[in-house]
């Protein structure tokens, strides 16, 4: 994976935002906006690494709200790199100066990105973003992010490998819904069609989780069932 | 000469104020920020999410691995799907001897019993050779059962039949082909002891998830407490209602995720000891509670006898939505919780 390739999937994985599929826009500012930031860590050194953005979030006096922070892990060879997503823009801190990406480049400098790297963990922190838009799919087996697909794609009985067996996902019309599991219950095909950010489709037995990248559409913390 | 030299001690003194004061400035520390850290693993055959508030990533993430470990190990106790956990030898020696446990595992049967006793029997934990012929544990295809074998192995419940020796922590189930279920206490004992873990190591504000079975502690931040979705038994993806949560816990028994449709019938997990059918009063009950063990087998209960049957209803703060999906509950609930209900 190419570090621009690395930028805008990370920024589209996580934070839901608006980034144009073609070169993102760079900002050149001194601060960073607190309310509406996304910052990913993509490492192969998950306890140094979870060190290095807390001090980095204090640095960047990001203390103001609760920060959300997330993980999971790629397979396959990766491209470890640091991106900060302020609104809608990428903070480009190699090629910027002032004290935001100077803060990144030190950070960068001490995890030694961005280099390529073996079966990495993504580590994601950000602020609260109420009404992202549901653009992306993401599919985990286990901890792990398998696929990542677009909300707009129009996909019949694709198959997702589960631990037991798969699970068929259907994507249409902005919709995710499961048409049949290798699992005895088929409680993923009976939840239906998901499409608000937050909510997902889970096959225990295949450890499959099919999700709406966002921030929750109900505003709740945690679902009841 | 006087003059100068006092003007040189307060300037001198005014610079070593300022020096002073920048130096004690730039050795306080930043106010620290706050992490809203999320894990997920596959536990107790359901998904458990671990939600918590703190200061420090890793610190959190290494109580979440505590609390994680803790509830494997008690999966590896109490499962009966496993068959080298302790309930599955319990069930094994089964009118042939009895089965010596660990003091934890003999004093959760016994809670259990107690459970049992307690609601007459509505809720009882030698309910296993039912789950077994439904087919709703194991591999098993879910089928609706001959009478016959309904009969027989309604023959086989029976709390009444359990032997507890205190002295040596033996279980005893006095006729063969017994078999106790902790289905409907065993995960949530699992959340509290999970609970207690992350309390130990340092997390206050945290949500715990078990399969939607839920432990909520302290608040989210200093102005909000945590919220808390409830499904909708009957539109998936929608909720039925949303509510504040701290220092509590919250199981729900429902219909609407383990079940199969038999000839345009639905019959789900939830059976009723006294009948061997699925019970049919109810679409889902939600319990509130203090601990996750006490809703999660009041739930249970509640759903099986529904609330103008339950003797005990007064006891415990719920919400019924009934076979018909009419929605009812206490004004007490009403007065402690903030329940907003979706139309």
């Amino acid at each position: 994976m190419k570090r621009r390739d690395f930028l805008r999937n990370m920024a589209a994985i996580g934070s839901g935002a608006a980034l144009a599929k073609t070169a993102p826009s760079l900002l050149f500012g001194e601060g960073v906006n607190a309310t509406n930031l996304h910052l990913s860590l993509l490492t192969d050194q998950p306890a140094t690494a979870i060190v290095e953005l807390e001090s980095l979030v204090q640095r960047l006096n990001l203390t103001q709200q609760p920060l959300e922070f997330s993980e999971y892990r790629l397979t396959g060879r990766h491209m470890s790199d640091l991106l900060l997503v302020d609104g809608s823009q990428i903070i480009d801190y190699k090629n910027l100066n002032g004290v935001t990406p100077s803060l990144l480049q030190t950070a960068a400098k001490r995890l030694r990105l961005p280099r390529p790297v073996d079966n990495p963990t993504v580590f994601s922190i950000a602020t609260k973003r109420p009404g992202a838009k549901a653009q992306h799919v993401n599919i985990y087996r286990g901890n792990t992010l398998v696929e990542k697909l677009a909300l707009a794609t129009e996909l019949e009985s694709h198959p997702l490998p589960g631990m037991r067996g798969e699970v068929v996902l259907n994507v249409s019309g902005g919709q995710a819904s499961v048409s049949d599991a290798t699992c005895k219950h088929q409680t993923c095909v009976k939840l239906g069609k998901i499409s608000k950010p937050g909510q997902s489709l889970v096959c225990i037995p295949n450890q499959i989780r099919i999700a709406i990248a966002g921030e929750n559409a109900f505003g709740i913390d945690t679902l009841a069932f | 000469m006087r003059l100068a030299s006092t003007r040189w001690h307060s300037r001198a003194a005014f610079i070593a104020i300022c020096l002073g004061l920048t130096s004690w400035l730039s050795a306080q520390p930043q106010s620290a920020p706050l992490f809203e850290v999320k894990a997920s693993k596959y536990l107790l055959g359901t998904k458990v999410d671990f939600s918590g508030m703190h200061n420090s990533i890793n610190d959190c993430k290494l109580a979440f691995y505590h609390g994680f470990q803790e509830m494997a190990r008690l999966e590896e106790l109490l499962s009966s799907q496993r068959s080298d956990s302790e309930i599955s030898r319990i069930n094994q020696g089964a009118g042939k001897h009895p089965v010596k446990v660990e003091l934890e595992t003999f004093a959760i049967v016994k809670r259990a019993i107690e459970y049992s006793y307690y609601f007459g029997g509505d809720f009882d934990v030698t309910i296993g050779p039912l789950i077994q012929l439904w087919g709703f544990n194991g591999e098993g295809e879910i089928s609706l059962p001959e009478r016959q074998a309904l009969k027989d192995a309604l023959n086989l419940v029976g709390f009444r039949e359990v032997a507890l020796n205190d002295a040596d922590t033996t279980v005893f189930l006095e006729r063969q082909g017994m078999k106790l279920d902790l289905g409907g206490i065993a995960k949530g004992y699992a959340i509290d002891r999970a609970a207690s873990i992350l309390q130990e190591n340092g997390v206050r504000n945290f949500i715990i998830n078990a399969g939607g079975d839920i432990y909520a502690c302290g608040a989210k931040t200093g102005e909000r407490k945590w919220t808390v979705g409830l499904q909708h038994p009957r539109k998936p993806g929608e909720l039925l209602a949303t509510f504040e949560a701290q220092d509590m816990a919250v199981a729900t028994s429902g219909d609407y995720e383990r079940y199969k449709f038999i000839d345009g019938k639905r019959y789900h997990h939830i059976i009723d000891p006294r009948t061997g059918m699925p019970s049919d009063r109810n679409q889902s009950v939600t319990v509130f509670s203090a601990t996750a063990e006490q809703a999660d087998v009041w739930a249970t209960y509640l759903f099986i006898v529904g609330k103008h049957c339950a003797l005990k209803c007064n006891e415990i703060d719920a919400l019924f939505v009934s076979a018909t999906g009419t929605i009812d509950c206490s004004s007490k609930l009403r007065r402690k919780f903030v329940v907003d209900f979706f139309e």
